[in-house]
């Protein structure tokens, strides 16, 4: 198995490194940032300009393969470069990645939850009105797009905290500004900032793995394996779920971590309507500001995060089934 | 006698909700009792409602079943108890073992997790103590090692292996009532004969009742003090396994029994066939469901259904006819409307049944050299020369790497002469299919050569033309498989499926061929227009063998191509490959693990074991003084129909599975002296230090034995040991 995962994070390590570079490449190849200061009012001077994108590393002039090699000697230091104010990447990377994947984690774990047990009750109630429901339900918000979602979520959270007479849910940014008290008080703050914008990432996930939930629970309700479980005296309940859920599980640990990755989409419209400024965000931004190092990083980002989610999901998948360990 | 029954079933019947609400009876009044340490065989084929009439009687049936009647263990009435109660009985008082324990263990517990878990549904005993009690079961049913077995995973377990946990976890709180659903089908014979050895002890160990569901009247007559043979969801006949194998009172359990290959017959016996197929549930009209099968049948039969009466102690039959005295062994004489299907060769069949060996002891020297005559002189319709095929054995799912070579086929030479049928045998994993399928290809062999009607393949696959020169060969060889339901297209017409063949090589008219096709495997020209599905299985592998004979194929290769029918439709297709074989002058290469049918049909046979033949030569010959201790432990393993016979035979019991042909590389020791040397029990009773070493040392090769054209691979093969013959040697 340790052999098994140090060859994998190798090529795991290669692959990363080569959707960086292209990202880069593809950055720097389409995106103007001399436009970005050539649009200023008043249009500074062409050499004032030249100074600042040599400054940046950004200077369209400067041949694409010594500005790669200058940004690649960057990253090897750990150094990112320089966003196009001339901020730096890496601290404002270090700032919005936290925000990012408070929200990824907690909406893929609590969808995933949700949806295996949604799932599990639809096959076991198979053609019941609990299935009917849960299934017209899960095919409702995955034909919703999130953006709709999170708005509709919006006006939802306006009519709760209207009933409620206070704002029990804020729905805008991750804390209250200038909020006096202790610790505890900061960490309930930032519990309720997270319900609405987590919920909104959570139901298409829930909607998901109830349905490969479902199917895959449906597969294995007439396993011999169950009927040998009750044939032991296990009542259908447990045999259900000790034999045939904990079986119908494997297959859901490969779209556990690969949804993780997929959900960095929806998690920009997410950032975007509930005012978090996390990476989603920043990148739509960037990609405005025609901001090269900042577009790069967000695909070195993404990719990690992709990439650590295959590792989990191998090692989950392994844990899972005793048929694929080594 | 009521009450020392530990179960009692009485007139239970299930149906099922069929299509257009009207219900689906898949038992109608089955009635037996079994008493502790009794064992019951209740026998039928696919649809005879025994699997749904046990799993009715522990309450596992589909919700959507309806089952009436009363099932009482140890005098308490089951049906209609709830869930939890139920479930208190189920492991605990009834316990059962399913068939094919590979999808019946969850592959994600360890098997000892598996067995404690079974324990501590019914005792409050520590996980420790259920794992130990577990680490004794797994001892009990000879699982070797056991403490560090029980950590394995069921996926590291063979077939034989998991069916012997299925065992320790159904004895694991001593069940009164055990309840065993086709334990050994699917296996091997030697794994077979040790899983009824396992069941033995496990009965010994527990005195509990079994209740034995199988179609294989062989174990029946090993294992079982009683039978309740079951047709069309009924019991038809109920007896004592002796009176009931020597004296059959039912016309279908007489069938059944006339029916079957035997090991103890000779070659070429004409069997009894039943015609037609068991019938569909949906399909019960009034009268005897056998009717119209029986030849015995009257007009009383079709309308009135028979009950099963008692006709002596402990007997009874369901039979308008019984009482009349029939001789229904014999079957009835001049009734040819009734007959088999393929009863128009029927003149020329009964003389040459007459003229066949009926016993042992007496076999047929003429007919055998009658038969092996067009031999002489006649060019071999396929000659195969130290053929090998291994391929590398790779490890891991993503990344994969070479870990060692499968020696699937590892130096096998045949012959068959035109006309003639050769038999491969062999346990899984023997190489007997690799083998087939290699000629088959009929591409150039990664070693040695194959001749398939006097074309060497590795000639015919080079230079030009390949596709054009190969096609007369392709032409020539034909194969029929086992599930003729996989190997025909069920889109296409049986008609357009047999002139397909025709289409492609290029012959123009082919409906009176089609017609022709027909008729020669005992169907009718009308059902050209039929699809697969419409027929049953017996009929569908008629079809799969007129379409191999489409091109008038001199060889045909019949891998396993009775094992999927239904017992009872079985000796039909045996008969009719006979008939073909002798009308056609066609060579067979027959591939099974049936002994008692490659008994049946073989002129010759070669016995696999890891990719070698062990031995080789005339069938008769083999079959009655098998040389090398692989054959005779094989041939010891496969019960003999006969209850009188079966508990007189003495049986080698082979230890262990199945070997694999696998050889890890860098492994040397594993192609070092014989290969059969680790369950060889001729190996292990050797007392001279030499002989042992010569086994260990040099690989035998097949040498000449005896004058009847036979070899063998043993070096020992005149050291008879008698320890070789006792039995209970179970690993
Ligand atoms: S009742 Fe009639 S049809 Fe049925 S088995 Fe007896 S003789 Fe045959
Ligand atoms: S050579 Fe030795 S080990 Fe091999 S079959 Fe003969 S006696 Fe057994």
């Amino acid at each position: 198995m340790g052999a098994f995962l140090l060859r994998r994070i190798v090529n795991y390590l290669v692959l990363i490194t080569l959707a960086t570079c292209l990202g880069y490449l593809l950055a720097a190849s389409s995106l103007s940032p001399r436009e970005y200061f050539a649009q200023r009012q008043p249009p500074p001077p062409v050499a004032s300009v030249n100074a600042t994108l040599n400054q940046l590393n950004l200077n369209d002039k400067t041949p694409l393969e010594d500005r790669f090699a200058h940004w690649a000697k960057g990253v090897v230091t750990g150094d990112l470069g320089k966003t196009i104010d001339d901020t730096s990447v890496s601290a404002e990377m270090g700032r919005r990645m936290g925000v990012t994947l408070r929200l990824v984690l907690f909406g893929t774990i609590s969808g995933a939850l949700v949806g295996v047990a949604l799932g599990f009750i639809s096959a076991i109630r198979q053609y019941r009105p609990s299935d009917h429901t849960i299934t017209f339900l899960s095919f409702l918000v995955l034909s919703t797009p999130v953006f709709l979602l999170a708005v509709l979520l919006k006006i939802g959270t306006v009519k709760i905290n209207q009933a409620a007479g206070t704002t029990l849910l804020p729905y805008t940014g991750e804390t209250t500004a200038g909020l006096a008290g202790g610790w505890f008080r900061h960490l309930v703050d930032r519990g309720q900032h997270l319900v609405v914008p987590t919920l909104s990432l959570m139901l298409g996930q829930a909607a998901l793995f109830s349905r490969y939930q479902r199917s895959a629970m449906l597969d294995v309700l007439g396993a011999d394996y169950i009927r040998t479980a009750r044939a032991t005296g296990m009542r259908r309940g447990p045999a259900l779920v000790k034999h045939g859920l904990r079986t119908a599980l494997i297959p859901m640990a490969t779209l556990f971590a690969y949804q993780m990755g997929m959900l960095l989409t929806g998690v920009t419209f997410t950032e975007k309507i509930f005012g978090w400024h996390g990476m989603g965000e920043w990148f739509v931004d960037s990609i405005g500001r025609q901001d090269v190092n900042a577009v790069a990083a967000m695909v070195l980002f993404t990719a990690v995060l992709i990439l650590i989610a295959g590792l989990l999901s191998d090692i989950a998948h392994a844990l899972l089934d005793p048929r694929v360990r080594d | 006698m009521s009450d020392d029954a530990v179960l009692e079933v009485t007139d239970l019947h299930v149906s099922f909700p069929g299509e257009k609400g009207r219900p689906l009876a898949a038992v109608r009044g089955l009635s037996y009792q079994v008493r502790r340490g009794e064992t019951l065989a209740i026998v039928g084929e696919s649809g005879s409602g025994k699997s749904v009439s046990s799993m009715a009687a522990i309450g596992l049936l589909p919700t959507n079943a309806k089952v009436t009647g009363s099932v009482r263990f140890r005098g308490r009435e089951l049906l209609g108890l709830n869930d939890k109660e139920m479930s208190r009985i189920r492991g605990a008082g009834i316990a059962m073992v399913f068939q094919d324990p590979l999808s019946a263990l969850t592959p994600v517990y360890r098997v000892g997790e598996a067995i404690a878990a079974a324990i501590r549904v019914h005792r409050e005993v520590t996980s420790d103590a259920a794992m130990r009690r577990a680490v004794e079961l797994l001892e009990l049913v000879g699982i070797p090692d056991p403490a560090r077995r029980a950590l394995a995973f069921p996926h590291e377990f063979s077939g034989g292996m998991r069916q012997r946990v299925m065992i320790a976890m159904a004895i694991a709180n001593d069940p009164d009532v055990i309840i065993a659903d086709e334990p050994t089908t699917a296996l091997d014979v030697t794994v077979q004969a040790q899983i009824l050895e396992v069941l033995a002890t496990a009965k010994q160990a527990t005195g509990a009742a079994i209740v034995l569901i199988t179609h294989d009247l062989g174990v029946v007559a090993g294992f079982a003090d009683r039978a309740a043979v079951m047709y069309a969801g009924r019991p038809v006949e109920t007896a004592a396994v002796e009176e009931l194998f020597a004296a059959p009172k039912m016309p279908y359990t007489a069938g059944l029994l006339s029916s079957l290959p035997r090991l103890d017959a000779g070659r070429g016996v004409r069997l009894r066939s039943i015609p037609g197929a068991p019938p569909s549930l949906a399909e019960l009209g009034a009268g005897c469901p056998f009717a119209p099968r029986c030849a015995f049948a009257v007009d009383l039969c079709r309308t009135t259904e028979p009950e099963l009466l008692e006709i002596g102690q402990g007997r009874a039959a369901a039979c308008h006819r019984t009482g009349e005295g029939l001789d229904l062994m014999a079957g009835p004489s001049g009734d040819s409307g009734l007959a088999d299907q393929d009863s128009d060769t029927a003149p020329e069949a009964a003389s040459d049944a007459e003229g066949a060996p009926t016993e042992p002891e007496a076999p047929a020297k003429p007919e055998a050299a009658a038969v092996a005559e067009p031999i002489v002189g006649a060019e071999p319709v396929l000659t195969v020369r130290d053929l090998i095929k291994h391929h590398p054995l790779t490890k891991g799912s993503i990344i994969r790497r070479r870990i060692g070579t499968v020696r699937a086929v590892d130096g096998v030479s045949l012959d068959i002469a035109a006309g003639t049928t050769l038999a491969l045998v062999g346990e899984s994993g023997s190489g007997k299919t690799t083998t087939v399928m290699e000629i088959l290809r009929l591409r150039t062999p990664q070693g040695g050569s194959i001749s398939v009607l006097g074309q060497d393949l590795e000639a015919l696959n080079q230079g030009r033309g390949v596709r054009r020169r190969a096609q007369p060969v392709r032409a020539g060889i034909a194969a029929v498989f086992q599930d003729p339901l996989a190997s025909l297209d069920p889109r296409l017409p049986v008609g357009d499926l047999l002139a397909e063949p025709l289409r492609t090589h290029g012959h123009g008219k082919t409906a009176g061929r089609v017609r022709e096709l027909l008729e020669m495997v005992g169907l009718e020209a009308s059902h050209a227009n039929r699809f697969p599905r419409e027929f049953s299985g017996g009929q569908r592998q008629r079809v799969a063998i007129a379409r191999a004979l489409a091109l008038e194929p001199r060889l045909v290769v019949l891998d396993e191509p009775v094992s999927a029918l239904d017992v009872s439709v079985r000796a039909g297709i045996l008969n009719l490959l006979a008939d073909l074989q002798r009308e056609l002058g066609l060579a067979y290469l027959f591939v099974s693990h049936d002994l008692a049918v490659v008994r049946h049909v073989a002129d010759r046979v070669a016995v696999l074991n890891l990719g070698r033949i062990v031995e080789y030569g005339d069938a008769d010959s083999v079959f009655e003084d098998p040389r090398h201790p692989y054959t005779r432990a094989l041939l010891s393993a496969v019960p003999v129909p006969d209850p009188v016979v079966e508990r007189q035979r003495e049986r080698i019991v082979l230890p262990g599975d199945p070997p694999s042909p696998v050889v890890l590389d860098g492994d040397a020791e594993a192609l070092r002296g014989c290969r059969f040397r680790s369950r060889c029990p001729l190996y292990a009773a050797l007392e001279k230090p030499e002989a042992r070493e010569l086994c260990e040392s040099t690989d035998p090769a097949l040498t000449p034995v005896g004058d009847a054209d036979r070899s063998a691979a043993c070096h020992h093969l005149d050291a008879w040991v008698p320890a070789l013959v006792q039995s209970g040697t179970v690993a």
